[in-house]
């Protein structure tokens, strides 16, 4: 069974219907691209699921569970992290405080935990440390001698992984990366590929990707779903979309030879 | 050159516009160093002094290493205040030989003479611009000299400035203390005519030189020693420097004069609403201008509960009153929290104004005021025996305070490094980002509103006894600002910054009361010039200090990036 089931799912901003009737679905430890120009919807998608709008119509199930009517905490509560398009770290927090957070929504210590700091709070203050760490040292040396640096002073390709290591602290199944290679050079996006991968493989994440470079979504996708005009109009392996007609004329234009 | 000539030009301003409103001849009666140098001939120092360091300070765009500066330097600095000399000089000739007194009532005969130096009105332009140069190029010297001899320096002579500046405060207090140390209560050696003595300056200057320059030579290596120490020594360190602290802060009535303990009492129930403020804004980021109306809820609580004049006609004991008090400004709280909760930044400040002002209004109000007392207040809020100490001698009533301001300190000290304390700050940051995080907005934002009016209202239950009764016209919006003012002072979401933030806002325009009219005048210049130099505030968080300086760590990022080209290293 698919661990995230989209079926008809619509959006409406006014008169503008951002998200038509889109299906798809995401099996546990696969990775699906998305692709589509510029305002074809793909955010949008993301930001239903997470629970930052609710769709007008259409059915999102989540491992075993209606996502409809939820808000983005209790999302990320049943195992949904995403990153963002335009990065969105917590800039005058520490590298290691910003995995912190992402560990909020599986620990439950409050206010007088905090204030008498009992044994039980500070065995989830440690929980919390470690698995922080554990994100971080997914990345190898590039995150975790830096854990007591303002994430404000990192450089721009430490604050996209610390967007993704923040995302993988959640402890969710799911992770929604919104473009994660712009503004990467091309070891750096290679670099992503791997990375990818490894997410799936060591981690048994599954991972939908929305990117527009088209070699990483070829490098790691197991699947890709094209979007245009808020409508899906394809889905399959990545060279069946990019033979796909429809894709070619709304997306990859006249210069499909030299991107497939 | 062109610099050296617009500072000349301020600094020739500010030096004609002190005699103007009467500063001058008011200070001069005030003694800095006894016959050397009165208060008033200080500021003249001090602005030729500084407009020579500022002409001379090198300038450099970021990321350049500062030139050191010249001898040319001295050049500029006298022009500086030569300029500024002049200006002065050609005011007295002007005043001399125009009677200006219709309109600046201050332009007083004494006044010219006193500027002219005894003598002609013509030679005081020559003395004054003569004496403008030398301080000027003075001041643009002290930027040749090394650093580790110029800071020094110049914190020895603030030092003994300030050091002559409280001498009412402080010639009260050390023979007290000196008495108790089994001495002579004799100041004579430091202060005489009402600032400080000839030896004494001395002796102030040595000292601080001395100590400063040796705590700068060797001061890196007693930092390094204490980042050296493993984490269970430095918190020892640190909590028995914190210690020491409060036992000095519990000593402190022994010695000090009525006057001063009541200061110090009201500072500390700033240091309480603070607290309790910097957790709703500089924690959670909710910019709340209607904080005093949980003063106001703290005191009218505990004057309904414990005045037997009030419309009860029936009273608690003051050890329930304080939890019940707690409850209902917690309650309170989380009820002006709910209707703002969508409301960010400006919005929310604008909609918690109102909140203030209501409650304000409220206990005004017909409907309100048979059970509050409406424009009367409630009176006879004397705080009987508390497990048999007495809240109404003020040296008590000063513990209490102190024991809450520890322990308040503590809680926010724990919040800030806990869970709930970091679910605050990602809010702050990001709410949508920690929203995806899995922090509960709505939750939180009621959270820091209720702990922030919690801690509020333990500040208006001592208000209300310090006082012995209560009154909605203590509860305006100027207390608010206050508050807010002295978070930002101190360093936004910083503990220390708050304290620091309410002796200087709160304590300072109690001890300047000698300077009378003049004092809300100096009290802000001193705001203006902080804010300008430590924008940050005075001890602020390492947050905070971040945000202000973005752009700059922004640009050093663009450097190290265009240096590195694409070699940067692949994500792996």
């Amino acid at each position: 069974m698919a661990l995230l089931e989209v079926k008809g799912l619509t959006k409406r901003f006014g008169g503008l219907t951002a998200v038509d009737e889109v299906d798809f679905h995401v099996n546990e430890g696969e990775i699906v691209g998305v692709i589509g120009p510029n305002g074809a919807g793909k955010t949008t998608v993301f930001n239903i699921v997470t629970g930052f709008y609710q769709p007008d119509e259409g059915e999102m199930n989540f491992d075993g569970g209606s996502l409809i009517g939820l808000k983005p905490n209790q999302v990320a509560k049943r195992g949904i992290a995403r990153t963002f398009q335009a990065i969105r770290l917590f800039p005058a927090m520490t590298v290691l405080e910003n995995a912190m957070v992402g560990q909020h929504c599986r620990t439950k210590a409050g206010l007088g935990g905090a204030i008498f700091m009992g044994p039980r709070t500070r065995a989830e203050e440690k929980k919390i440390r470690e698995s922080a760490r554990d994100a971080l040292a997914f990345f190898g040396k590039r995150l975790s001698p830096l854990e007591n640096e303002l994430a404000g002073s990192l450089s721009y390709a430490d604050r996209r992984r610390l967007e993704i290591a923040r995302a993988m602290a959640t402890e969710a199944k799911l992770l929604l990366l919104d473009e994660p290679a712009a503004g990467m050079n091309p070891g750096e996006k290679d670099g992503l590929i791997t990375l990818i991968g490894r997410l799936r493989d060591e981690k048994g994440y599954a991972v939908v990707l929305i990117e527009h470079n088209m070699p990483v979504v070829k490098g790691v996708s197991d699947r890709v779903a094209a979007l245009d005009y808020g409508k899906k109009i394809a889905d399959g392996t990545y060279q069946e979309v990019a033979r796909n007609p429809r894709v070619i004329e709304a997306y990859l234009g006249a210069r499909h030879e030299e991107t497939a | 050159m062109k610099l050296a000539t617009k500072i000349g030009l301020i600094a020739g301003v500010v030096s004609i516009y002190f005699p103007v409103v009467g500063i001058t001849e008011r200070f001069d009666d005030r003694t800095i160093i006894d016959g050397v140098l009165t208060l008033g001939s200080t500021i003249f120092l001090v602005i030729a002094l500084a407009a020579g360091y500022v002409v001379a300070k090198p300038r450099h765009l970021p990321g350049e290493e500062p030139e050191p500066p010249g001898p040319s330097a001295l050049l500029y600095g006298a022009v500086a205040s030569g300029i500024a000399g002049v200006m002065a000089g050609l005011f007295v000739l002007l005043a001399d030989s125009v009677d200006l007194r219709t309109v600046l009532i201050s332009v007083t005969g004494t006044l010219i003479e006193r500027l002219s130096f005894g003598g002609s009105a013509g030679s005081a332009v020559v003395i004054m611009a003569v004496g403008g140069a030398a301080l000027g190029a003075l001041g643009a010297g002290l930027q040749l000299i090394s650093q580790s001899i110029r800071r020094p320096l110049v914190i020895a002579l603030g030092a003994a400035l300030l050091i002559s500046l409280t001498e009412p405060l402080l010639n009260a207090v050390i023979p007290e203390v000196l008495s108790k140390l089994g001495l002579k209560d004799d100041t004579s050696w430091l202060y005489t005519g009402g600032g400080l003595s000839v030896t004494g300056a001395i002796l102030v200057l040595v000292l601080t030189f001395v100590g400063v320059f040796a705590w700068t030579s060797r001061g890196e290596r007693v930092r390094q020693a204490y980042a050296g120490r493993s984490n269970r020594d430095r918190r020892l360190i640190k909590g028995g420097a914190l210690l020491l602290l409060a036992l000095f802060m519990a000593y402190l009535p022994q010695i000090l004069t009525s006057f001063l303990s009541e200061i110090l009492g009201t500072v500390g129930l700033y240091i309480l609403l603070g607290l309790g403020l910097n957790i709703v804004v500089g924690y959670a980021g909710l910019l709340d201008l209607g904080y005093v109306a949980f003063l106001a809820v703290g005191s009218y609580s505990t004057a309904l509960f414990v005045s037997e004049r009030s419309s009860l006609g029936w009273t608690l004991p003051y050890w329930q009153v304080v939890p019940l008090t707690i409850v209902i400004a917690t309650v309170i709280g989380i009820m002006i929290g709910g209707p703002v909760l969508r409301l960010r930044g400006d919005y929310l400040a604008i909609v918690t104004l109102g909140f203030g002002e209501i409650a304000r209004v409220i206990v005004q109000s017909d409907w309100a005021s048979p059970t509050l007392g409406g424009a009367q207040g409630i009176l006879g809020v004397t705080a009987p025996e508390v497990f048999g100490v007495d809240l109404r001698e003020p040296r008590n009533l000063y513990y209490v305070i102190l024991i809450s301001v520890i322990l308040v300190a503590f809680i926010s000290w724990r919040l800030s490094r806990s869970r709930v304390g970091r679910a605050w700050n990602a809010m702050r940051e990001d709410e949508q980002v920690a929203e995806a995080m899995g922090v509960s907005i709505i939750g939180y934002k009621l959270l820091a509103f209720g702990t922030g009016a919690a801690l509020g209202s333990l500040s208006g239950m001592f208000f209300a006894i310090k006082l012995g009764s209560v009154f909605p016209s203590s509860f305006n919006l100027l207390v608010s600002i206050n508050v807010l003012a002295l978070i930002i002072l101190g360093g936004m979401g910083s503990i220390p910054g708050v304290i620091v933030g309410a002796f200087v806002l709160v304590g300072l325009p109690e001890l300047l009361r000698e300077f009378g009219e003049f004092r809300l005048l100096i009290f802000g210049i001193v705001l203006v010039s902080l804010m300008l130099l430590k924008p940050e505030g005075l001890i602020p968080s390492r947050r905070r200090k971040m945000e202000l300086h973005a752009d700059e760590l922004e640009e050093e990022q663009y450097d190290d990036s265009a240096g590195q080209g694409g070699a940067e290293p692949v994500v792996t």
